[in-house]
């Protein structure tokens, strides 16, 4: 059970990888948020300390979106890593609480966007219209906090319940 | 005791084994840094990796678009239902224009083939076209161009013309056996040789990864009109000439061109199956000419083709 819940992460990243890459048909401009959200898989389980998707993972789903975006080799997967990279950076205790993750996911939110636009614009040698890419990584950024919120945690239901019958059965022995 | 098993629960102890960020990661990062600028600078090396691995890539995208293809096919349809009145009107519209143009059309086209009868004109042989899939479409901040689901064994050739809709979309950029990337027209990297409205003027169709590209290197004194007809020159010998692109719009100082074609990929595209003037050339019959030729065209193979093709020709003469 263990070895499943260690690669889950691993492969929802790659999963989502593919099913960003695949022709939805969707409307213009919805390629900035589908290609941000492989990273905010893993940033959801690195936020809720469920495990965590190991670099050379990122590095190939990285380089899987590019292959399939047709884009030039080595973005996304340079994106990814830094988007991990900051994520590690935060305080421990930042995870703990909903505003706290939700704090996390906002900065890395907007790191990821200017690390989007900068590299961009010295690959292209002109300055990028920001605009699109801020606006299809907040979605992003949104629909992972929905994600998050929608997350029921059952590590802090579990002890709730094991304190309930304890008090119980303290009120039964006394 | 129930609170000290509360806290063994928190995420905390749990993430900070975890969080630990080694230099594999800081190698990784600088590898994809590196890549990136090798990239740029169009190594071999990338090139052939980019080659592989969408080589690789598309069985399972295809399979992926497969499923895929209900939710795009809802999508559509849900688009279509909102829209479907302003549609019918829009096509009662455009068959009644096409009756009539139609008709105008067939008895010029028995004029065309008198006047060629007597002029003993000699036709190029007839272009045929290709409907092909969608199966990746333009992505992100980069890349404007789309991948189709046909390559060399469907006749598909470097350069040929794509079609959506109502006007040219792009160009094959690369080809692969069973799929290859379209270069649409408002990537970076295109350029199309284009003339401007009845004057003819020729200029330059240049993408710049917006809606609507640009159009440079027009002569001095010609006055480019609002809504002037863009076609193709056919000067690169890479198009026919006279296929539709669109209308010319100014935007401030800037002269871009309204495609007629959408640029986002919609579902199916139409490949034209057009031969470069220069690709059934026998280059062995004029070896030294044409050799000679080439090298003076240092690495462009446009040019150099255009070259070459000048060489066999003095050969025949």
């Amino acid at each position: 059970m263990s070895v499943i819940l260690s690669v889950l992460p691993s492969c929802l990243v790659l999963l989502a990888v593919l099913l960003a890459a695949a022709p939805w048909g969707v409307t213009a401009g919805a390629e900035f948020v589908l290609q941000v959200m492989p990273y905010m898989m893993a940033h959801l389980f690195l936020a809720r300390g469920k495990g965590f998707v190991p670099s050379p993972v990122m590095f190939i789903a990285g380089m899987i979106m590019d292959v399939a975006s047709n884009g030039p080799l080595g973005f996304w997967a340079l994106i990814y890593l830094f988007g991990v990279l900051i994520a590690r950076q935060l305080p421990d205790g930042l995870m703990d609480t909903r505003m706290g993750r939700f704090s996390a996911l906002l900065l890395v939110v907007f790191a990821l966007a200017a690390a989007q636009v900068a590299t961009a614009s010295i690959y292209l040698l002109k300055w990028i219209d920001w605009h699109p890419v801020l606006a299809g990584t907040l979605m992003a950024g949104f629909i992972t906090l929905l994600i998050d919120l929608a997350w029921r945690d059952r590590s802090l239901e579990r002890p709730r319940n094991e304190m309930a019958r304890g008090a119980g059965n303290r009120s039964a022995n006394v | 005791m129930s609170t000290v098993r509360y806290d063994s629960y928190t995420r905390g102890a749990l993430r900070r084994s975890t969080e630990a960020v080694s230099g594999l990661h800081f190698l990784l990062m600088f590898l994809a840094a590196g890549l990136l600028v090798l990239t740029r600078v169009d190594h071999p090396l990338v090139v052939g990796l980019q080659h592989a691995g969408r080589q690789i890539a598309e069985p399972v995208l295809v399979r992926v678009g497969d499923l895929a293809e209900p939710l795009r096919n809802f999508a559509h349809n849900t688009k279509r239902y909102f829209t479907v009145e302003s549609e019918l009107r829009r096509l009662e519209r455009e068959l009644a224009s096409m009756q009539h143009l139609l008709k105008r059309t067939s008895s010029l086209a028995k004029r065309n083939d008198e006047l060629s009868r007597l002029a003993n004109l000699v036709r190029s042989s007839a272009v045929s076209a290709v409907t092909v899939e969608v199966i990746a479409g333009p992505k992100g901040l980069f890349s404007k161009s789309v991948q189709i689901g046909a390559g060399r064994r469907d006749g598909l050739r470097y350069g040929q013309p794509v079609f959506s809709g109502e006007g040219l979309f792009g160009r094959i950029a690369t080809v692969g056996e069973q799929t290859a990337s379209v270069l649409v027209l408002n990537d970076i990297n295109s350029r199309i040789a284009v003339v401007v409205g009845q004057s003819q003027a020729p200029a330059l169709l240049v993408g710049d990864n917006t809606e609507r590209p640009r159009l440079i290197y027009v002569d001095q004194g010609t006055v480019v009109r609002e809504g002037a007809a863009i076609v193709t020159s056919g000067a690169s010998g890479e198009f026919p000439r006279g296929i539709k692109v669109g209308k010319a719009m100014r935007t401030g100082d800037d002269l871009r061109v309204a495609t007629a074609a959408s640029l986002l990929a919609g579902t199916y595209l139409t490949v034209l199956r057009y031969e470069l003037p220069t690709a059934n050339l026998d280059v062995k019959a004029a070896p030294e000419k044409a050799s000679k030729a080439a090298t003076q065209v240092d690495g462009n193979a446009e040019g150099s083709a255009q070259v070459v093709s000048k060489s066999a020709r003095e050969n025949k003469r």
